[in-house]
């Protein structure tokens, strides 16, 4: 249907020996349904919160007292206070929530809805998407997986794997399909659990390694029971939870051949409805092809595509422009009037030449009689000034 | 490319395992990024064609990625070593990047451009001693520092020191860098010597009048006993080295406690390790 059509064929790798395709498999329809981001983390929150116990505070916390408020006039709060003496509890406020001992506010109930419906299409919609989503590299290896080693993606491995027994025979084949290293991150990052949980019986985190979808159990579940990250699954039972854990799209998964072919009957395709889930379509992307960029840039669309307006040269490039005070002809082309004006200035100029000269001439000659007559001065005032003010003292004194 | 967008709508926007986030700007640890920016443009996941260089052992390598091999991770990166010719390399990437985006070359030229500086540097560096940067632990440097004055004190170094000194002096090893006559030192050492046997026998006598009774010696009392007792002689420094000695004495008994004092005791024989123990 989709343009999604990665690889129609998938090689199938043995379980031990050396890392070659043995047969190739056609890939089932899932593969090529539409990726959903959002429809995942709709599905994935509300399928979280169904696997939740009730809890609830006591019906009578905080409210086994008789208290009763002293009303006004006694300066106090009017809070119930609780009734009696002879204790300390006595005349202490009760029942509010601000109130020590008293009832919290809007105490919480069992009959809160824990649980949450979802619409079965939406599940399944949600589960195609994260199926999907495996057979993306680049989204498993943004999820954190450890996938640089694997021979391909999705992984699909022969049915032998499924009678697998030992644990020890299930970690050399992890090692020898290239898919331990993802092991090795979940044991390398073990932790005690961050926050209350850890003495609640929820003491480590772990974090998810590969999942291992068989077809039938043959011993596989308990060969990789106790690998830390690994968990299995049956492909009839496929969870979303694990399939995209934390509403993250993009698990790594190992496939068993008979797993992956039966994909294609319990998901069905856009012709033929699932076997198992009756009336079960693969759902229909939006847009077929997503490539947004190429289509816009595709002959079919460019040739329709009226012609590009000229863009606003606020925010383009500056444009190196020749400037009109060097280039004369620059200057008449912004501005034709320039040349009168400069005729103007010139006749202006030379008619203004002889006052100007006038002007100049005067000012020159007041400037150098100030310079000589102050010289002068200056010689008469030496020559007198003994005299003068020896004549001063001589006043001052008498 | 099909993918590409959706790609990046779930890892650009959401969450990718490569994504660093700070303040400012959004870093991508993905190890063939080209510049460790998280871009839609830049994202080694959100792009089907790729290419970067990176640096093995002081080779370069252009690192490219097409679409056909993005399902076998194994064989997704063709690893091309580059030559070691800065201008050879640049030609190399054109060549090979040749239907690559032209941001992608750029990029690529610039990350070689930058490797190969900073691995010239290194090779400098290798030239020259660096410094090695030592942690300063608080506690042990406190440990070490409180120790190390606890054992100043237990040492007694100027007191060994002192005691050490005199030691030689006795010895005779400083015989030849002073001054004094040895024989000059010697009778001086024998005068105080007689004058302390003659205290003691008037003690002796004294006690004999008295019965037991001990009485103090005056300094005036002394100094007639010595006039007394003495011959006089024609050597003339005697008098004046009595003298001095009396008024070295005294000032020796105003001297303060912390200052090492030059003790002449009167034994004939002289146990330095009993001293030392006093001491």
């Amino acid at each position: 249907m989709t343009t999604q059509q990665l690889r129609p064929i998938v090689s199938v790798f043995p379980i031990k020996g050396k890392v070659k395709t043995i047969k190739q498999v056609p890939l089932p329809s899932v593969f090529s349904a539409p990726i959903r981001p959002d429809v995942v983390r709709f599905v994935h929150t509300n399928m979280a919160k169904n696997n939740r116990q009730a809890h609830a505070v006591s019906t009578t916390a905080g409210e086994q007292t008789s208290a009763t408020s002293w009303g006004t006039g006694r300066a106090v709060a009017r809070i119930p206070r609780v009734k009696g003496s002879g204790t300390g509890r006595s005349g202490q406020a009760a029942f509010g929530n601000m109130c020590r001992g008293g009832r919290m506010y809007a105490p919480k109930k069992v009959w809160r809805k824990w649980h949450r419906k979802i619409n079965t299409n939406q599940k399944r919609y949600a589960v195609c998407s994260a199926i999907a989503a495996t057979a993306v590299t680049p989204l498993v290896m943004s999820r954190g997986h450890r996938v640089n080693k694997l021979p391909e993606l999705p992984l699909v491995v022969s049915d032998q794997l499924q009678s697998l027994t030992k644990t020890r025979q299930a970690v050399k084949f992890l090692k020898f399909i290239g898919a331990y290293r993802d092991v090795e991150k979940v044991i390398r990052t073990k932790k005690t659990r961050v926050g209350q949980g850890k003495y609640r019986n929820r003491r480590h985190v772990l974090r998810k390694g590969p999942m291992v979808v068989y077809a039938r159990n043959l011993g596989i579940k308990k060969a990789f029971r106790n690998i830390p990250g690994v968990e299995t699954a049956s492909v009839y039972t496929l969870n979303l939870l694990k399939l995209a854990p934390g509403s993250q799209m993009g698990r790594f998964i190992i496939w068993t051949e008979s797993a992956f072919k039966l994909l294609e009957d319990i998901y069905g395709s856009w012709e033929k409805p699932s076997k198992f889930k009756s009336g079960f379509y693969l759902p229909r992307p939006v847009m077929v092809n997503t490539d947004v960029e190429r289509i816009i840039k595709s002959d079919q669309v460019q040739t329709v595509l009226r012609n590009r307006r000229p863009r606003s040269r606020k925010y383009g490039k500056k444009i190196q422009r020749a400037d009109p005070y060097e280039d004369m002809s620059v200057m008449l082309k912004l501005n034709p009037y320039y040349k009168t004006k400069l005729q103007k200035q010139k006749e202006l100029e030379e008619k203004n030449k002889e006052e100007r000269k006038e002007i100049v001439d005067k000012s020159r000659k007041e400037y150098e009689d100030w310079l000589y007559f102050s010289e002068e001065e200056e010689e008469e005032e030496e020559e007198g000034s003994d005299e003068d003010r020896e004549i001063e003292v001589l006043s001052d004194e008498n | 490319m099909i993918q590409d967008d959706i790609i990046w709508s779930c890892v650009g926007e959401n969450f990718c395992c490569f994504k660093a986030k700070t303040k400012l700007e959004t870093f991508c640890r993905n190890r063939y990024n080209l510049s460790g920016i998280c871009r839609r443009k830049l994202c080694p996941l959100a792009n089907s064609q790729y290419a970067t260089v990176l640096e093995h052992r002081g080779k370069c390598l252009l690192y490219m990625k097409t679409i056909e091999r993005i399902h076998t991770p194994n064989k997704m990166w063709e690893k091309i070593v580059l030559p070691d010719k800065y201008s050879d390399a640049l030609k190399m990437i054109d060549e090979k990047l040749q239907y690559f985006p032209k941001m992608t070359i750029n990029k690529a030229k610039q990350r070689l451009t930058r490797i190969r500086q900073y691995l010239m540097r290194m090779r400098r560096m290798k030239l020259t001693v660096q410094p090695k940067l030592v942690r300063v632990n608080k506690k042990v440097e406190r440990r070490e520092r409180k120790r190390e004055n606890r054992a100043l004190e237990v040492a007694k170094i100027e007191k060994s020191i002192n005691n050490e000194l005199v030691d030689r002096l006795k010895s005779g090893l400083y015989d030849g860098f002073y001054n004094f006559d040895q024989e000059e030192f010697e009778q001086m050492l024998d005068k105080i010597g007689a004058k302390y046997e003659e205290e003691e026998e008037e003690k002796e006598k004294e006690k004999e009048k008295t019965g037991g009774s001990t009485f103090v010696i005056d300094e005036e009392a002394e100094n007639e006993m010595e006039s007394w007792g003495k011959t006089p002689k024609i050597w003339d420094m005697e008098d004046l080295v009595d003298d001095d000695y009396e008024k070295k004495m005294k000032k020796l008994k105003k001297r303060k406690k912390g200052k090492p004092k030059f003790e002449i005791e009167f034994e004939q024989e002289v146990n330095h390790q009993q001293k030392r123990e006093k001491n």
